[in-house]
């Protein structure tokens, strides 16, 4: 059994899993409403009741879409800095946080960090099956955007060649993201700091020419001013990566004895195992420490699970307080008509259809709301999203996918599987004593 | 289906309340196919449960109630109420319809739980009773009714089903003269043509006196009964 689930497509498995759930509401209202043609009374019902109707339908909307909100903002969360940190396949780094550089070098959030100095870098640039080995240099900000220092190639992998106008050539030239307000041609005026701590002027009358902007990763690194590495270090009067014979080289090899150090050195290797083999290389030396961007995240994703576990249970305490609620409001409804059910009875309608007038009306307003909540909750989702994007430059796309439908469904099983309860009460009122009112 | 009455034989028959006091007592009642009989008496001397047992509504029952062969006291619920459905039809005082649905949807109104087969039946006959009455099928709700319409909706109602028994508690009652007049004339034509056995609780003297047989219940006896 379990092999034969296992064997079937992904997609099979939602359209069975939704199925299963809707297979409660399916098979209790084929049995109920079978030979009877209860809605033009459960519609006169709703149209008599529309107040209260339209109230509860929008309150189990807002709860189911809520609840579905989260969920589908928190599994884009997730994806979206997963993806953020897909370039970045291997951060050595001086021995410290880990999460801090993965913070610092990813997504490029401000931190003060030791450096790799200029052997260990070359000793990382130089190991067997490094593809590239890009040093970062951050500290730099123009108008409140990261200027961070590095090589082409790491450009050129970032955006996988996707690069408009052209590289840097020289150490006054610079590429920025796809999100940066600065143009092709504007010129850049780099700021000593970031944030609260910025000096503008501190550099004197350095100033770079944007002559690329690259295709949108995702990521940050969207609003960032690229530059050639060597041009932070010189305006910082750094040692410029190279010896003094050839003074206009740009990116590796580096001289390490002209090396000013880096706080993170970003590596691509040949295959995958060879980044296994890198890892276990620089990993706890004493000079560095080498780790994998999307297992630290994994790490963060597992401590956001329990956050994830912790407002699905209030979710569903919330859903089950408004389906509660409801069926309650539903009950007293149920009390003003209860002479019209009773009418029904002594006109000799089945006892069934009194129960499937009273199932079918919950019902209606249950599932009415969940399929609504699906549509707040694609929208909570979307504004959540937008809102996380703008403030963290991670490309967040949250989307209904059958997680959210699973649950939208199960709420209005298990809802309208509770109104059982309530239109078997219905039945069970006297009808004289309910007739003579 | 209906059609043809049936007739009535009621053999002591009591109605308990719920602390066991005796609420009626009919020791016997007789009334052929087709007959008209009219139950009058004071406010709740037990006219109107003596209309709900003869329904098979009635709990805390004993005794025998017959319409033809089928002795209400002796079905459980769901027969009494499957009986209810294909052989009477009743009529309330207050009208009791549902006020979002329209005359005709009112008159067909057991189209929505008999045999599908049975529903285009039922229209029809609904759809008839109303134009035969005087009343607008469509198009308006029970508010805009007047107690005259409605009241005739309710009968529509309770014939709709070509039941072969018609109770009617006060049918009249919140009619003024001339509505009332109109709609007894038109219950009863029915009624004759049909063949239907009618009981109506009333104190309407001038329904009672078109009634083959009215008899008087006071504090829950049957004090008279006279042909």
């Amino acid at each position: 059994m379990r092999d034969l689930w296992d064997g079937l497509s992904v997609g099979t498995q939602d359209i069975l899993t939704a199925i299963a759930l809707a297979l409660p509401i399916l098979i209790v209202g084929f049995v109920i409403l079978r030979g009877f043609a209860p809605w033009p009374l459960i519609r006169a019902l709703a149209a008599r009741f529309r107040l209260p109707v339209v109230l509860f339908v929008l309150l189990v909307a807002v709860s189911v879409g809520t609840g579905l909100g989260l969920v589908a903002q928190e599994r884009a969360l997730r994806h979206g800095t997963a993806q953020a940190a897909d370039k970045f396949d291997l951060v050595v780094a001086a021995p410290g946080s880990e999460i801090t550089m993965l913070m610092a070098a990813v997504f490029l959030q401000p931190s003060d960090v030791p450096l790799v100095d200029g052997p260990t870098f070359a000793e990382v640039a130089n190991a067997r099956d490094v593809d590239l080995a890009a040093p970062l240099a951050f500290g730099d900000s123009a108008d409140g955007a990261p200027v961070v220092g590095t090589i082409a190639d790491f450009v050129t992998h970032l955006t996988d060649g996707g690069i408009e106008g052209r590289m840097w050539q020289e150490t006054s030239e610079a590429v920025v993201g796809a999100a940066s307000p600065f143009a092709i041609g504007d010129t850049i005026v780099p700021a000593h700091g970031i944030g609260d701590a910025v000096e503008e002027g501190a550099h004197g009358d350095l100033s770079y020419t944007v002559i690329g902007r690259m295709a949108p990763t995702g990521s940050p690194w969207d609003r960032a001013v690229l530059v050639p590495v060597e041009a932070v270090w010189e305006a910082h009067g750094l040692a410029p990566g190279h010896a003094p014979d050839s003074p206009t080289q740009l990116g590796p090899p580096f001289d390490p004895d002209y090396f000013p150090g880096t706080p993170a050195i970003v590596i691509r290797a040949e295959n995958l195992a060879a980044n296994y083999g890198l890892r276990a290389q620089f990993q706890g030396t004493g000079e560095t420490m080498a780790f994998f961007p999307g297992a630290v995240l994994s790490q963060l994703y597992t401590i956001m699970g329990d956050v994830r576990q912790a407002m699905s249970v209030l979710s569903i305490v919330s859903q089950l307080l408004v389906a509660a609620s409801v069926l309650v409001g539903l009950y007293l409804l149920g009390r003003l008509i209860r002479r019209q059910l009773a009418l029904l009875r002594a006109l000799g309608a089945p006892a069934r259809f009194v129960f499937a007038v009273v199932w079918g009306f919950a019902t209606s307003i249950l599932v009415t709301g969940a399929i609504l909540g699906i549509g707040v909750g694609y929208g909570a989702a979307a504004v959540l999203s937008r809102i996380v994007s703008e403030r963290t430059d991670i490309l967040v796309e949250a989307g209904i996918g059958w997680t959210e439908i699973h649950l939208a469904i199960g709420f209005a099983s298990a809802a309208s599987m509770a109104a059982l309860i309530g239109a078997w009460g219905a039945t069970r009122v006297g009808i004289v004593g309910a007739l003579r009112g | 289906m209906g059609g043809e009455g049936l007739p009535l034989a009621i053999e002591d028959l009591e109605v308990r309340s719920t602390d066991g006091r005796v609420l009626l007592s009919v020791p016997r009642l007789e009334l052929p196919a087709g007959g008209t009989l009219g139950i009058r008496g004071p406010s709740g001397a037990g006219k109107s449960t003596l209309l709900f047992a003869l329904a098979g509504l009635q709990d805390r029952m004993t005794g025998r109630i017959r319409w033809g062969d089928t002795d209400l006291g002796a079905l459980r619920s769901g027969p009494r109420t499957a009986f209810r459905a294909l052989h009477v039809g009743i009529v309330f005082q207050d009208f009791l319809l549902f006020e979002e649905l329209g005359p005709l949807a009112n008159a067909s109104l057991a189209a929505m739980y008999r045999p599908r087969a049975e529903r285009p039946g039922i229209r029809d006959r609904a759809r008839r009773l109303l134009r035969r009455f005087g009343v607008d099928e469509d198009g308006r709700t029970v508010p805009t009714l007047s107690g005259g319409e409605r009241q005739r909706v309710a009968v529509a109602r309770a014939m709709s089903g070509d039941a072969a028994i018609l109770l009617a508690d006060e049918p009249t009652a919140n009619l003024d003269r001339d509505t009332g007049e109109r709609l007894l004339a038109d219950l009863l034509a029915r009624v004759r043509e049909n063949g239907t056995t009618l009981v109506a609780v009333s104190h309407d003297d001038r329904l009672l006196a078109r009634m083959d047989r009215v008899v008087k219940i006071v504090d829950g006896q049957m004090v008279s009964a006279h042909a």
